[in-house]
């Protein structure tokens, strides 16, 4: 009994390791094979090179949703020159709270979109980020938003996959 | 009792009446104080140490001057002359109460406004043409264009409208904008013109009833007032043109040079990471 008990725990977190999120690739989108040497848990692209990627920075639960989107500002607005377009506040699927930053930038003299959401939830910091040549971006955009709205964090805890993890990160 | 109350009310009237005095004795030098050409004459007279041989040389030609010299156009900028003649007490007797705005205005009159804006790089083509039409349409002039800079002149008068339309092209990271008051270079440029003209012009007349020698040295000294005086017109024209026009820059650079030496450091090497080429440089390991 005690055997089977354990085997099954040990099943569980199994299902629980890996992505710490979930993220649905739109139609027209591919994703891009270990992008862990990148820097990333997640790339997919269109033709176009319309790229969504996740980010995640393990072990980050110093500051707030405000600081990091500050930091994040002032790095790319400031420091870069990214143009801040719009800023808005966004959930993931499961209710985490965050923030996008909508920059503009010009690459060798051309307009470029980048937009940066971040989530901070399970001590994590989850980067996600979408770019690419403005009007193949506007092409793209429905697909992007669509992709953005399935992100959803997944919750650390053993009994996660039990609970289907869909209100703990509102705590 | 009566007679205390009394005293008190005397009293009270007595320092009312004090209070108005020193009232009117303050109020009595702000009047002229308020006329710009009056503030200018009284910086010529300091400035004049720099001017004291020239100025004594102004002192013989006036003499032999018109006893009333045509005064020159009204409002015309660097015209020393009227605004003397503007401070007279008739001139601020006969003006009327209600006019403090108007006669605060020559106060601004020497001042050289100049904002300098740093936009980030984000469709840069068409804010440099935006920032172009805004020269047109406020009846200024494209000054420089670079690739990732561009300078108007804009009339000093549309400056304020022109700033704030330069404002909503695009995400300013910086704007820095100044006023610098240059009174005190106008007016001394002017005394130091006025006294070179009356050098020049006694020299002239000095020359019709020199010998050849005097002549000689004349000459040689109506050349050097002559090229000075070119030099001074020079120099006024130019800062007449600078306080005409006002100068807006606006450069689409990321402020990163400075900023980076000047904020904290933060400790998330992966900030610095986040950007475009990053993202978009695909490759994938198998």
């Amino acid at each position: 009994m005690k055997r089977l008990i354990f085997s099954a725990l040990l099943g569980l977190s199994l299902l629980a390791c890996g992505r710490p999120f979930k993220v649905s690739t739109a139609p027209g989108f591919v994703p891009l094979d270990d992008q862990h040497p990148y820097g990333y848990e997640y790339r997919s692209t269109t033709p176009e090179g319309v790229v969504v990627a996740i980010r995640v920075i393990e072990e980050e639960s110093r500051g707030d949703l405000d600081f990091w989107s500050q930091a994040l500002t002032l790095q790319l607005r400031d420091v870069s020159g990214y143009a801040l377009l719009s800023t808005k506040n966004v959930s993931s699927r499961d209710g985490t709270h965050g923030k996008r930053l909508e920059f503009g930038h010009d690459e060798d003299g051309k307009p470029y979109t980048y937009w940066v959401s971040v989530f901070s939830a399970q001590g994590r910091l989850f980067i996600v980020e979408a770019g690419g040549a403005t009007e193949a971006f506007d092409r793209s955009r429905p697909s992007v938003e669509w992709m953005l709205a399935t992100v959803k964090v997944k919750c650390d805890t053993i009994v996660s996959p039990v609970l289907a993890s869909r209100t703990c990160n509102r705590w | 009792m009566r007679r205390a109350s009394t005293l008190a009310f005397a009293g009270i009237i007595v320092a009312h009446l004090a209070g108005c005095g020193a009232a009117a004795k303050e109020a009595a030098p702000e009047a002229p104080r308020s006329f710009g050409p009056n503030d200018a004459v009284t910086r010529t007279a300091n400035a004049a140490p720099r001017d004291r041989e020239v100025d004594a040389a102004e002192q013989a030609y006036a003499k032999s001057a018109p006893a009333s010299p045509a005064p020159p156009p009204a409002g015309q900028p660097g015209t020393t002359a009227g605004g003397m003649n503007a401070t007279t007490p008739a001139t601020t007797e006969n003006k009327p109460k209600a006019e403090p705005s108007k006669e605060a205005a020559p106060s601004r009159e020497f001042v050289i406004y100049t904002a300098r804006f740093v936009m980030a790089v984000y469709q840069v083509d068409q804010g440099i043409a935006a920032i172009e039409r805004i020269a047109r349409e406020n009846g200024g002039y494209l000054s420089i264009k670079k690739d990732r800079e561009i300078t108007i002149r804009i009339p000093r008068q549309r400056f304020d409208a022109a700033v704030g339309s330069v404002d909503k092209i695009g995400d300013v990271l910086h704007r820095d904008i100044s006023a610098e008051d240059v009174t005190d270079e106008h007016v001394d440029l002017e005394i130091r013109i006025k006294n070179s003209r009356a050098m020049q012009h006694q020299l002239t007349a000095l020359l019709t009833r020199a010998n050849v020698k005097e002549a000689l040295e004349i000459e040689k000294e109506l050349h050097r007032v002559t090229e000075e005086l070119e030099r001074l017109e020079g120099r006024m024209k130019l800062l007449n043109d600078k306080i005409a026009f006002s100068t807006i820059t606006v450069t689409f650079e990321p402020r990163g040079t400075t900023l980076t030496t000047q904020r904290p450091r933060l400790p998330f090497p992966w900030l610095s990471g986040l950007n475009l080429p990053t993202l978009l440089q695909l490759n994938e390991d198998k």
